[in-house]
C-alpha cells in the first residue's frame, strides 16, 4: 500500500488541521488546542514545530506569503490536508460508536 | 546585581541541570547568561520565569536552528544563550506554562539526538585510551598513567551516563505503545 495517510493521527496534528481551516499563527495553535479542548490538552512549542514541519513536507498544510518579517508566520490547511482530516474524524466516529456499543454512552 | 555560578553537567543530565535552573528562578535568581559551566544571574522576582534547555539538530547559528528559535520566541520564549548545540530557553510564568515538548515521541526524539552525539564520542574516546595505556606501557611515566587512569574514568562516565538516556529512552518507547 505504501500510504501512511490511513493510520490514525496523533492528536496534536488532528487538531492542528482543525483549527487551520482557517489561518493561523504557532502560536495561535497553542492557544486555540487548549481552548477547543478546554485546558486539558497544553501542545508545546517543541512538539509543535515537529509537527508543523512535517505536516507541511506531507503536504497537509502550507505557510501563507510572509507579508513581512516582523510579522508572525501563517499557515493553512490544503485540500489534502481537509480530506486527511475528513477520514479521521470517520475514524475517531467509529471509536466512539463501537466504544458507547459496548462500554454504553449516554 | 549578577551573580556568577560555576557548575558543571553532563549532557544526560540536561533535565537537573532545568531543575537547578528552576530552583534558582524560585530563589529570585533569573538566568541571564551561560557560557559553558559559567552562569550568570540576575536578581529578580522569585519564581518570574520558567527555564528549559534544548539540544538541537544542528549548531544555533544555523539556519534550520534559527528558524526554529524564531518560532519558539513568536511564542513567548526568549533564549538567554547557548552552548556548542544546547540553547538555553525561558518563558515568563505569567504567560503560562512552558514545556518544550508534550508528546512521547517528540520526547524520544530529543533523547535519540543526545544519544547518537555520545554514540559518536564514545569511539574516539575509546580509541583514545587505547592509546594513552599503550604509550605509557612502552614509556612508563607518572604523567602518562594518570593521563590514562583519567580518560579511563572519563570513558567509563560516557558509558554510563549513555546508558541512562538509553534506559530513560526505552521506558518512553514501551509507554508509546500504550499512549502518546
Amino acid at each position: 500500500m505504501g500510504n501512511n495517510d490511513s493510520v490514525a493521527l496523533t492528536e496534536a496534528v488532528y487538531y492542528i488541521l482543525l483549527i487551520l481551516y482557517e489561518p493561523m499563527h504557532g502560536y495561535g495553535i497553542m492557544q486555540k488546542i487548549e481552548e477547543l479542548s478546554s485546558g486539558r490538552v497544553k501542545l508545546a512549542a517543541g512538539t509543535l514545530y515537529g509537527a508543523i514541519n512535517t505536516m507541511l513536507d506531507k503536504d497537509w498544510i502550507q505557510a501563507l506569503p510572509e507579508v513581512s518579517s516582523s510579522r508572525k508566520k501563517e499557515y493553512i490547511i490544503t485540500e489534502r490536508g481537509k480530506q486527511v482530516a475528513a477520514s479521521e474524524l470517520i475514524r475517531l466516529q467509529e471509536l466512539v460508536l463501537n466504544g458507547e456499543e459496548i462500554i454504553g454512552g449516554e | 546585581m549578577s551573580i556568577i555560578k560555576y557548575k558543571w553537567f553532563w549532557a544526560w543530565d540536561f533535565n537537573k541541570e532545568e531543575e537547578w535552573l528552576n530552583e534558582m528562578s524560585e530563589k529570585g535568581l533569573q538566568l541571564t547568561d551561560v557560557k559553558a559551566i559559567r552562569y550568570k544571574f540576575e536578581e529578580g522576582r522569585k519564581n518570574e520565569y520558567t527555564y528549559r534547555i534544548e539540544m538541537l539538530d544542528e549548531f544555533p547559528s544555523n539556519k534550520k536552528s534559527r528558524d526554529y528559535i524564531r518560532f519558539l520566541e513568536e511564542t513567548g520564549v526568549e533564549m538567554i544563550g547557548c552552548y556548542l548545540r544546547w540553547i538555553y530557553l525561558r518563558k515568563k510564568k505569567s504567560e503560562g506554562e512552558f514545556d518544550l515538548f508534550s508528546d512521547l515521541d517528540s520526547r524520544i526524539n530529543h533523547l535519540t539526538k543526545i544519544l547518537y552525539l555520545l554514540a559518536f564520542i564514545m569511539p574516539l574516546e575509546l580509541l583514545g585510551v587505547i592509546n594513552l595505556w599503550r604509550s605509557y606501557s612502552s614509556v612508563n611515566d607518572a604523567f602518562g598513567l594518570i593521563v590514562a587512569i583519567l580518560n579511563s574514568i572519563l570513558a567509563v562516565t560516557i558509558i554510563m551516563g549513555g546508558s541512562k538516556i538509553y534506559n530513560h529512552r526505552k521506558k518512553l518507547k514501551e509507554e508509546r505503545c500504550l499512549h502518546e
